[in-house]
């Protein structure tokens, strides 16, 4: 069996059986990324068969102008992977644009942040969210971490990974995962309460939290 | 922010294979990121499962219509649509198709008017940017056959596509007119459709 980057060359020189071999070879985990992003998104399966058809035309595209690009960092499967993932988010946001008959894109408005998903796990009083918008403020707990712990509460939280996972993506052990992931928390909450007991004192609640500012 | 991660080193990420400077960098983009986050954390569970993934089902027409885009770019033609009916007692019926069965109310607007259900069947398949569907309309012993041409994205007719149908009586050519060339009744057997940039039609008529 010819290796990954030899099916490449073939497949950049025009060799129209070495694109066979190609969609045999990676095929699945083309369809795969494209329906697992679609599942996180919440949307129905039935574009993946376009969006399959646009990695496959953005392959194809310039001469194969992407993979010439491709340098040999990566595994030529995982870097198809994230290509297809992308392609998916394009092809949804397109989706959603021309559903809103709405000329401008609106992006990911429908998906909140990650910092709003991570303020969901933490306990906050109500009236705080009155005055300032959740985002403003999960933003400025999140300020109060280290990078790298708010790193891992993101993946925990938003990206739905793992403990385990993380790890092997971050590289750190998996215990201290899970200790430096329950520090953050608690971290977080002490903050919250910080904010919150400020905030009622009416003190230093910053601009954000003047209601007439907004 | 800084410039989304590449995809060739978001990948690199993933499969571990960066140096800590690198991976400096690309973390702390992440941090700010969500949209980056997000497809970091679908990228590692699709690789994770890389192995079991034999057993994705893609729908046969996914394959074939990537087969003709694979064929139409580097010139060599191949069958887009592989499509077997039977005619049977006034009736036509798909028992093969790599395409898609379309109920009555989606056939192609020439064709709106005119149908009777269940006397005829329309079969679809998207080859390239060109939409190809195949009609079979059951009419006294022969079934006519009819093939619509239509633009992927816009879904507006293709005119003055040249379409060759090879049968067992010969070859017939027709120029698509309004999206349509018609080929009249036709009699069981093996024919070959040829359509002039998209790709050819295998289809078999049994009685």
């Amino acid at each position: 069996m010819i290796n990954d980057t030899e099916l490449l060359h073939r497949c950049i020189a025009g060799d129209q059986d070495a694109w066979r071999r190609f969609l045999t070879r990676y095929r699945a985990i083309l369809y795969a990324s494209i329906l697992r992003t679609l599942a996180t998104r919440n949307e129905a399966s039935e574009i993946a068969e376009d969006v399959f058809q646009d990695v496959l035309l953005k392959l194809l595209a310039d001469d194969c102008k992407a993979l010439r690009s491709f340098q040999g960092r990566a595994q030529v499967s995982t870097w198809l992977a994230r290509i297809a993932i992308n392609a998916t988010i394009d092809a949804v946001r397109r989706k959603r644009a021309r559903r809103e008959l709405d000329p401008e894109d609106h992006g990911d408005e429908d998906r909140c942040s990650s910092a709003e998903e991570i303020l969901k796990r933490i306990p906050v009083d109500a009236g705080i969210l009155e005055s300032i918008s959740s985002n403003d403020l999960a933003h400025r707990l999140l300020e109060q971490l280290d990078e790298q712990d708010c790193l891992i509460l993101q993946m925990y939280f938003y990206g739905g990974l793992k403990e385990r996972e993380i790890a092997e993506l971050v590289e750190i052990p998996l215990n201290t995962i899970s200790s430096r992931k329950s520090r953050a928390l608690e971290k977080l909450r002490s903050a919250a309460r910080e904010l919150l007991r400020v905030s009622s004192d009416g003190t230093e609640p910053g601009k954000e939290s003047d209601p007439a500012g907004a | 922010m800084t410039k989304c991660i590449s995809d060739e080193a978001m990948a690199a990420y993933v499969d571990g294979r960066i140096d800590p400077e690198e991976r400096r960098r690309i973390e702390s983009h992440l941090v700010r990121c969500d949209r980056c986050i997000e497809q970091i954390a679908v990228l590692k569970r699709v690789t994770d499962s890389r192995e079991s993934l034999a057993g994705v089902r893609i729908p046969d027409r996914v394959l074939a219509r990537a087969e003709a885009l694979i064929a139409e770019r580097f010139g060599r033609r191949v069958s887009v649509l592989d499509l077997v009916v039977r005619v049977a007692e006034g009736l036509v019926s798909v028992v093969k198709t790599t395409g898609e069965v379309l109920s009555p109310d989606l056939c192609p607007v020439p064709a709106r008017g005119r149908k009777k259900r269940g006397k005829n069947v329309f079969v679809k398949q998207r080859a390239g940017t060109a939409d190809v569907i195949v009609e079979m309309e059951s009419r006294g012993d022969h079934p006519t056959l009819r093939v619509f041409l239509e633009n992927t994205e816009t879904q507006e007719p293709l005119d003055g596509v040249r379409v060759n149908l090879k049968g067992p009586a010969g070859m017939e050519s027709r120029f698509a007119e309004q999206g349509l060339a018609d080929f009249g009744p036709k009699t069981a057997g093996q024919y070959r459709i040829e359509i002039e940039d998209v790709g050819e039609v295998s289809l078999e008529i049994q009685s």
